[in-house]
Formats: structure tokens, sequence, C-alpha cells
């Protein structure tokens, strides 16, 4: 099992092979000090799975199951030259840049980023602030347009999409849930959820229907009649889930959901999320800076400088474990910051 | 740089200014143009000082109703300028944080309101002395001529109320936003915006039975508007159809929202459609939290819907007879008598005892006219014969005599008994006519009267007498006399009363003013001279020769022809020249009034001129001041909404659902109010024309069809600027990163 989370790690710090332009934060004689810290995480990573590994078989046997079936992931496969032998990749991202700004002053918000995300995946993107990781949940989320590359969605391309093919693949195909919710404030809760069906165009009367079974499941069927601002935050975020949900969307994209609520709200919120990729099948796509919503995750990509830095996986290892190695990525994300400042 | 501040937020908010900007042009140059309209006349040939008094008088009256006006436009001004200034606590609560005094946030919101004042000002004007340059040429057409001299009009009088009026105005909104920005407190400044939209949810069942109350009450002041038919404006009835028409429509505002969205959320089928809810909760949201300005916009839609429409109506009561009610180049009437207190019509008392009255009173005035046979005619001619043969081409006097025999009550005893529906005579309208002595006027002077017009002559058969009505009040009546065929007695003697009824104008007038007078044989009257009665009325009607001389210069001849032979003051039976003690005796006879055509027509196309500006004035200004309101508050919103369209193009709505959600929202909030105060002014309209238009014979269909159209324009106007401007805001909105 450990060879598992080994392997992919290493490469990660480096150019992969599949995209030779993606820069790598390389600086004056950074080579080294990369190499030392590539050593150190892939050592750190496999004790720290070795030693979770006995805790977590046991209390989350399922998981182990779905670290198996992971270990063939899309973007191992593709690395490695292989066919894809899991469910094709529900997203597919490829090389996408994105640049802001005139000739003078040119800043490229994404450098080539490139990852997929299979079905029933729940991974998380993190990144110091700056680094383009709203930038990149804008592009996959077709809010923003990328200036090079492919984002492909389902087997199809979004970023050749017109704006009306963008406005049907977003109410059919994605979910949001957002920091600050996002629901509307002239809407009951059932209306909020059911907007989002009735904009699909989904016939008037199987509507009630969906959304009182999705609002039970995740558990907000007493706020349905009432207005967002008579609902706590954790609420408006199960909410805005299950406004997301409720469309059976191919890929739903959150945005710090657990960045406006205190801790309680948020444990509840992200094993609502935890789930609805579980049990629900959802694939989750979340943004977030916060290490402890990461550990939910299957996988984390980490984002610096506008290219993907890192890749951790969970595998079946505890989520204390899993947060661990997350926290150790993060502060050295964060070390380095400062170091370069 | 507090100047240059407030110079920068003006250009920034340009787009939630506009339409408030357009506004104040709109009012500017308006107030401008209707007052500058004393101006105007220099641009006519006035013929006569009744055109030139026409003007003076529409000037005066317009000046009246400016007030109102000026008010409208105040609360306009003062309204929109709070409404913004309160949208940007925000804004001010970030200069405040920046370490501006609020004396220095006070200034800028001043800069902004004097800049934006004399801005409007200024182009306002301008538009303003355009527009009465194009005033100019209406009035030219509502006086039928064409300027055969046109210059350029500009009022200095107009210019300067204008300029204080508004000056005035503003300094008032000045010290209005200056106490709102510096009462303001930080803490409040920043955080509003936040507790927005939250009173906004009533009780659906309560809303329920206020709805109901609501169209019950409406159904209840129609009722009570109906019973009394807009004759008597201090009847309980009129009182308690006005009360209740304000009470329920707000009522119905108040609850509208809860009401629509109690019935519509039942109707899944219609409201989970699409972006339907969205629509209606963001209606609902609105209504719900301006219901009272929607009200006042329905009342004063209602106001300058009624009163535009009636105004018209009114134009054509006056105007539009003038023509058939003056088919004489002029008339010259002889009082002749009004019974011993001088001042009381003549149906008073005994035709027999006037004679004797007369003669003890004015027996001057009785021996002039007996001399001449009561021959108007012949008095005048002897008195200018080479003016008079110069003139006058033909003449036809119509002597009107009171038969003591008889007074009309007979005779609508008898129309009652025909069975007719009592309603219809309008017995009610017609006051005192039982008690008047029937009317006799003798075939001859009547066939005379009919050849003057060019009409055929009329024959009596032996034994009869007919009936002439042309006043529309009273045809009901003189039809239903007619069916009913009863006898007349005159002078002891009886006629049969026998159709056709007659409509032959007999003297000069501002309406058609023939009612129920008896055609009878000449031995008829013969016999009531024999009985010693006197002319109760005279009227020579007079056509102008064909002498090359423009209508104002005969009819100042015949002002001199009847200045030969009496005095000249004409001013009316009140004005005797010959002290107190004499009041009348001058003007009895031969002539106490001259109304000539020229003259009637003239003042009547004044009149029209008049009304019609008012109509125009008052229904326009309170038009764009309705349609303001509501554009500033939809525009508002939608700037107030764009997080909401941000969050439903996320969701995937394409812009094409956003923009149909919009206009729905912009065409219900215009089109609520709109509808309420069409369906009061039907109410209104129709029982006005039932009551008034339609007794004096005028259709309102015109009018009513010109304040539809000016409604449209003007509303459907700023309708479609206002879906426009949202438009343009959510499209930035969801444009913008």
């Amino acid at each position: 099992m450990a060879e598992v989370y080994t392997e992919p790690t290493p490469s990660a710090f480096g150019p992969r092979p599949t995209d030779p332009g993606t820069p790598v934060p390389l600086d004056g004689d950074g080579t080294t000090t990369l190499d030392g810290i590539a050593a150190a995480f892939s050592r750190e990573n496999y004790v720290a799975g070795a030693a979770s590994a006995a805790s977590a078989a046991s209390g989350r046997g399922a998981h182990t199951a779905r670290g198996a079936h992971r270990a063939a992931d899309p973007t191992h496969a593709s690395q490695a030259g292989h066919p894809v032998n899991a469910g094709s990749p529900i997203l597919s991202v490829r090389s996408i840049e994105k640049v802001f700004g005139s000739r003078d002053s040119v800043t490229h918000a994404l450098a080539g980023v490139s990852f997929d995300v299979a079905a029933g995946e729940f991974v998380g993107i993190m990144g110091p602030s700056g680094s383009g990781k709203t930038t990149l949940l804008n592009c996959v989320s077709t809010i923003d347009t990328v200036t090079s590359g492919h984002i492909i969605v389902g087997g199809r391309d979004i970023t050749g999409m017109s704006k009306r093919q963008l406005a049907k693949f977003r109410r059919d195909d994605l979910g949001f849930i957002f920091q600050d919710s996002n629901l509307l404030d002239t809407l009951t809760g059932f209306e909020n959820i059911s907007l989002a069906l009735t904009i699909k165009g989904e016939p008037a009367r199987a509507i009630p229907g969906k959304v009182n079974a999705m609002a039970a499941r995740l558990g907000v069927d007493g706020v349905l009649q009432k207005y967002p601002y008579q609902m706590s935050g954790g609420q408006k975020q199960r909410v805005a889930a299950a406004r997301a949900m409720v469309t059976d969307p191919k890929l739903i994209l959150a945005d710090e959901p657990t960045g406006a609520l205190d801790s309680r709200a948020a444990t509840v919120m992200l094993e609502i999320m935890e789930m609805m990729n579980e049990q629900m099948g959802a694939t989750i796509m979340m943004v977030t800076h916060d290490a402890f919503a990461a550990s939910y995750t299957n996988r984390v990509l980490f984002i610096k400088d506008g290219a993907v830095f890192n890749e951790l996986r969970r595998g079946d290892e505890s989520r204390d474990a899993f947060f661990s190695r997350i926290m150790e990525v993060v502060s050295f994300l964060g070390g380095e910051a400062g170091h370069v400042s | 740089m507090y100047l240059k501040l407030a110079l920068r937020n003006i250009r920034r908010s340009v787009r939630d200014y506009a339409v408030y900007f357009i506004t104040l042009l709109f009012g500017v140059a308006v107030f401008y143009a209707f007052n500058s309209i004393g101006s105007q006349q220099i641009l006519f040939d006035m013929e006569t000082s009744a055109s030139r008094s026409v003007f003076d008088s529409t000037t005066y009256i317009l000046g009246m109703f400016s007030v109102v006006v000026a008010c409208v436009l105040g609360f306009l001004i003062l309204y929109a300028n709070q409404f913004l200034i309160r949208r940007r606590k925000r804004e001010f609560g970030t200069y405040l944080v920046l370490g501006m005094t609020p004396g220095h946030v006070s200034r800028i919101v001043l800069y902004e309101t004097v800049l934006v004042g004399l801005l409007s000002l200024a182009v306002g004007l301008i538009c303003g002395v355009l527009l009465s340059q194009g005033l100019s040429f209406f009035t030219a057409a509502l006086f039928g001529t064409t300027m055969t001299n046109y210059q350029f009009v500009f009022s200095p009088d107009a210019f300067l109320v204008t300029l204080a009026c508004f000056a005035a105005i503003y300094v008032v909104v000045a010290a209005f936003n200056t106490i709102t920005v510096s009462r303001c407190k930080l803490i409040d400044l920043i955080r509003a915006g936040e507790k927005n939209e939250r009173a906004g949810v009533r009780n659906p069942w309560v809303c329920l039975v206020g709805f109901v109350a609501a169209v019950a009450i409406l159904a209840y002041a129609y009722e009570q508007l109906i019973e009394n038919g807009l004759v008597m404006l201090d009847q309980p009835e009129f009182i308690r159809a006005t009360i209740g028409m304000l009470v329920g429509s707000l009522l119905f505002f108040w609850s509208l929202a809860g009401f629509a969205i109690a019935v519509l959320t039942r109707l899944r089928g219609v409201y989970l459609r699409k972006l339907n809810l969205f629509t209606v909760r963001q209606i609902a949201s609105k209504v719900n939290t301006a219901f009272l300005s929607l009200w006042a916009v329905c009342v004063l839609l209602f106001f300058s819907i009624t009163v535009f429409s009636s105004g018209m109506g009114l134009v054509e009561v006056f105007v539009g007879g003038a023509e058939r009610s003056n088919p004489y180049s002029a008339t010259l009437e002889a009082a002749v008598w009004y019974g011993p207190d001088g001042s009381k019509a003549s149906s008073s008392g005994d035709p027999l005892d006037r004679r004797a009255e007369m003669e003890a009173e004015a027996p001057e005035r009785l021996a002039q006219a007996e001399s001449f046979n009561w021959d108007m005619a012949a008095a005048l001619q002897e008195a200018a014969p080479e003016l008079w043969a110069e003139t006058v081409g033909a003449f036809a006097q119509v002597s009107a005599y009171s038969a003591p025999d008889m007074t009309y009550d007979p005779l609508v005893a008898a129309a009652e008994a025909t069975g007719v529906d009592p309603s219809t005579l309008r017995l009610d309208d017609l006051g005192s006519v039982c008690t008047t002595h029937l009317t006799v006027v003798s075939l001859s002077d009547f066939n005379g009267a009919r050849a003057l017009q060019g009409q055929d002559p009329v024959e009596l058969a032996a034994g009869t007498c007919a009936l002439a009505n042309n006043m529309d009040m009273v045809t009901p009546l003189a039809r239903a006399v007619l069916d009913a065929a009863p006898t007349v007695t005159i002078a002891s003697e009886e006629y049969a009363l026998a159709g056709p009824l007659y409509d032959t104008q007999l003297e000069d007038n501002a309406m058609a003013a023939t009612a129920m007078v008896i055609i009878a044989p000449d031995e008829a009257v013969e016999a009531l001279k024999a009985a010693g009665c006197i002319p109760d009325t005279q009227y020579l009607n007079v056509m102008y020769a064909d002498n090359g001389k423009t209508a104002g210069e005969n009819d100042a001849a015949i002002d001199d022809i009847v200045a030969a032979l009496q005095p000249r003051d004409m001013g009316g039976f009140e004005k005797g020249t010959q002290g107190a003690d004499d009041p009348y005796a001058s003007l009895l006879w031969p002539v106490t009034r001259i109304l000539t055509a020229n003259e009637m027509l003239s003042q009547s196309a004044g009149l029209r001129l008049m009304i019609t500006y008012l109509a125009l004035y008052i229904g326009f200004v309170f038009l764009i001041s309705t349609a303001a309101i509501l554009a500033i508050q939809q525009l508002s919103q939608a700037s107030d909404s764009t997080p909401r369209y941000r969050i439903l193009w996320k969701l995937g709505c394409d812009r094409g659902m956003i923009y149909r959600s919009l206009l729905a929202q912009v065409l219900v909030y215009f089109l609520v109010p709109l509808g309420l105060a069409v369906c009061h002014s039907v109410c209104a309209i129709g029982v006005l024309s039932d009551s008034l238009l339609d007794a004096i014979g005028v259709s309102s269909a015109g009018p009513i069809m010109m304040a539809a159209a000016l409604t449209l324009v003007i509303y459907g106007g700023y309708m479609l600027v206002t879906y426009l401007a949202a438009r343009g805001i959510v499209k930035t909105a969801l444009t913008e990163g």
C-alpha cells in the first residue's frame, strides 16, 4: 500500500513529462533545496502513511477500498503513459494559462496547469493567496475564460463554448457552493433549491419531491420555509449544498465553503460534503486555504505561482495523518514565501 | 478638491442620475414653455380685445396651476434626491472613515446638488425656449390660423419665474440633503445596505384579507361615485367615493405582493417555471417596501388621466358646438324687463303684470319700445341709417313671449304620464322648469330666423303649435312631451302640440340654447299682445353685408350703431350707467347685450387654448413625475440586485433569461399602478361622461384616445428607458469579473 503514496509525490515537484513548459519554483541554488525537501517529504509521507494505516484500517474500511481504487487514478496513469482504466476523468484540465494585464505588465495568474479529476473524487485545491487557485476555479466553473489551454468536462471542451452553451453547461453539469453561500435573500430555502431545477427546465410537478428529498438528506428540511436571514451560517451552506446537489451535476465546485463558518459548523459542513462524495457519488472540487477542510478530501493539489506545485493523496490513511501531511506542505509553502520576500 | 470629488461622483453615477436628470430637464422646459404663453400673443394679429384677453386669462390660469406644478416637481426632486442620498450612505461612511468631517461630506453633496441643479436649469431652459417656439405653432393651430410673421419668442418673465422656482426647490433640496448627511452616524453609514429587504415579508393570510377588503372598498367607492354621478362635488357620496378610492388603493398596494405570492405559490406550474419564482419575489420585495409611493403614483396617474381626458372633453363641450350655436353674424338682445326687483328671471310673477311694472319703473324705455312697435331694427336703423345699411345685409327679429295661461308643469306631467323612465328626463338637472311660464315665439319670427340660416320655412296645421329645442339636456323631455301630444293654452285658446321637434338656434350663444320653445301661430301671439303682454326677451339676429370689411370691423360697426342710440357701456345688465336709482332704465331696450359669432368663436378658441394647455401641462408634469419615481426605484433596485443576478448567472441562467425576468419586473412595476389608475379613471370618466359630457352631446372617445396616446408615449417611454438602463446595469455587472 505504501508504495502507492511514495511514487507520485516526488514527481509532482518537478516538471511533468507531459507539460514541459510548466514553470517550476526554481531559484539560484534552489534545486538542491527542493531535492532535500522532496526527500524529506517522501520520507515523512511514508512514515505518516504507515503509521496511520493501522488505525484507519479498522474504522474506515470503505476508504481502504476507495484508496486502492484510486491507485489507478488518471493523473498517475496518464503520467506513466498508460491508458486510463478507471472511469474516464470527469474533469480534465490541460495546460491552461490565464494572463491578466496589458503588454506592459503581464501577470500570469495561471501558467500552464494540468490535472484530472476522476468521477467520484473529492479533490482539494490549496495554495497561498495569489497563487491562482481561485482563478483556476473560476476558469473551471466557466465564470472566467482561459487565455490558452483546454478544460474538458464530461468529454466536452468548455473553452470553445459560446456564452449560451456555457450557461447551459453551468446549469446542467455544474453545482456551486460558495464561501458566503450566495443564497438569494428574497427566496426561501425551498425556493433557493428549486431555482436550480426551474432554470434547468425541470417539470414543476417533479420539483417539490426532489427538493424535499435532497433537503432531508442534507439535514435542512427544517429550514425550507425560512429565508436566508433566518438561518444560521451552517444551515445556509447546507442549503447551498442542496442547491448544488439537487440537479445531480457532473461536478460540484466549492469555493472556501467553510470559510465563513465557525469550527463546529465547518465540521458539519465538511461531513456533509464527505457524505455527498461517499454516499451520493458526487465529484467535488474544493478550493480552500484551510488544511483542516482539505483533510476531508481524497487528494490535495497545491497551486503556487499559477502552477501545480505538489499533490498529496490520502489513500486510506486517517484524516489526522493526512492533515499533518497537508500541514507540512502548507508550512513549507508559507516558509518559502517568507524566504523569498 | 471637494468639487472635483463631487464632479467625479456625478460622472460615475450618471446611470443612476440619468432618468432623474432627464426628468428635471423636462420639468424645467415644460415649466418655462407654459409660463411663456403670454409672450406669444405678439405673434398673432389679434383682432379683438376678446382674443387678447384670452391670452391674459390663459396666462393667469396657467400661472396659478404653475404653483401646483412647482409643488409636484418640488416633491419629485426632493423625493428623488433623498432616495439617491440614502442609497449612498455607505459611500459617505467611507468618506467619514477616511477622515472627512460630516461638514466636508455635506459640502460634497451640496456641490453635487448645485451642479446637477445648475446644469439641468441651464439645459432645461434652453429646451424650454425651443419648446415654446413649437408651442407657438401649436397655438396657431388651436386658433385655426397660420402664423404670417413668425419671430423668435423669449419670455423674460417666464425665464425669471422658472429660475426663481427651481432655485427655491434646489435650496430646499440642498438643505434636506445636508441635514440627512450630517445627521447620519458613522456606524449606520457603514452598515447601510446590510439590513434591507428584511421588512418585506408579510403574513399571507393578513394580506389575503387585506386584498379582499381593498377590492370591496374600491367596489363600494365606485358604487358611491356612480350614485353621485360626479355632478355635486360636495355631496357625501362623492366624499365617500374619494376616501374609499384612496383607502382602497392604499390597502390594495399594501396587500398586493403578499396576496400574489399566496396565490402564485399554489400555482406550481407557473411558479416553479424558469425564473418565475425569482421574478415574483423580486417584485414582491419591492412592492412591499415601496407600497406608499406606488399608491401615490397610482393616485397621481388617476388624477392626470382623468384631468386630461375630461379636460379635453370639456373643450369639446364649450368649443365643439360653437359653430352650431352661433349661426348669425351677431345677435342683439333686448332683455326688456326683469320684474320689479330687477334681478329675477322673467318667469317670476304673472307675465300680464310686466307691462305695468315696466311702466312704473322705466316708462321711457316702454314708451320708446312701443313707439317703434317693439321693432329693434327700426329703432337702430333710425339712429344710424348709413352705418346700418353698410353693415347689415339681412336681419330677423325673434320676440319671445311668456304665456300667462300656462307653465311647463302640465307638459312635464304629460311626459311623465307616458311611462318613460323618469331618470332619463333629467328633471333633477332642469331645476325650476316646471314653474316657468311657456316661452312662445310666433311662427313668422321662427321662420324668419330659419330663413336667415338658410333653413326651409315651417308650417303649422290649423289649431296646432310646434316645439323647438336644441339644448341636449332638455331633449329627452322635449321628445317625451311631443310623444304625449298634450294641448297648450295661449291667450285662452287651446292648441294641440304636434311634432316634429325643431332644433333651430334662435340666437348666437355659447351653447345650443333653444329650450322647449313653443312655436305658435301668429294670431296666438297677436292675442297675447292684445291681452297686454310685452315681449319677454327679444333677439335681433343679423347677418353682415358683404362689404369687404373683416368680421372684427363689422362687430365694431354694430357697436357704433347701438352707441348712436344709447350709452356705449355694454358691459351687461348689472353695469347700468344711470346710477343706483335707475340702474336698468337705459339698458332694457333696444339692446342689452351684443353677441357676435366672431367674438364667440374666438372666445371658444381661447377656451380651447386654455383648457388644452392646462390638460397638457398637468397631464405631462404628473406623468413624468410618476414615471420618474418608478424609474428611479426600478433602476436602484436593479443596481442593488446585481449580486442576485450574478448568482443567477453563475447558476447557469443565460442573459436572455435574466433580461426577461428584468423586463417582467419593470413591466409589472409600471403597469400595476397604471392598471389600477386606469380602472379608477374608467369609472370616473364613465360617470362624468354619462352625467355631463353626453348631456351636452359630446363624445368622450376622442379625448380618451388622446389621453391614452399621451400616457403611452410618456409613460411607455419611461418604461422602455428604465428597462434598457436596468439591462445595462445588469449587463455590466455580469461582464465585470
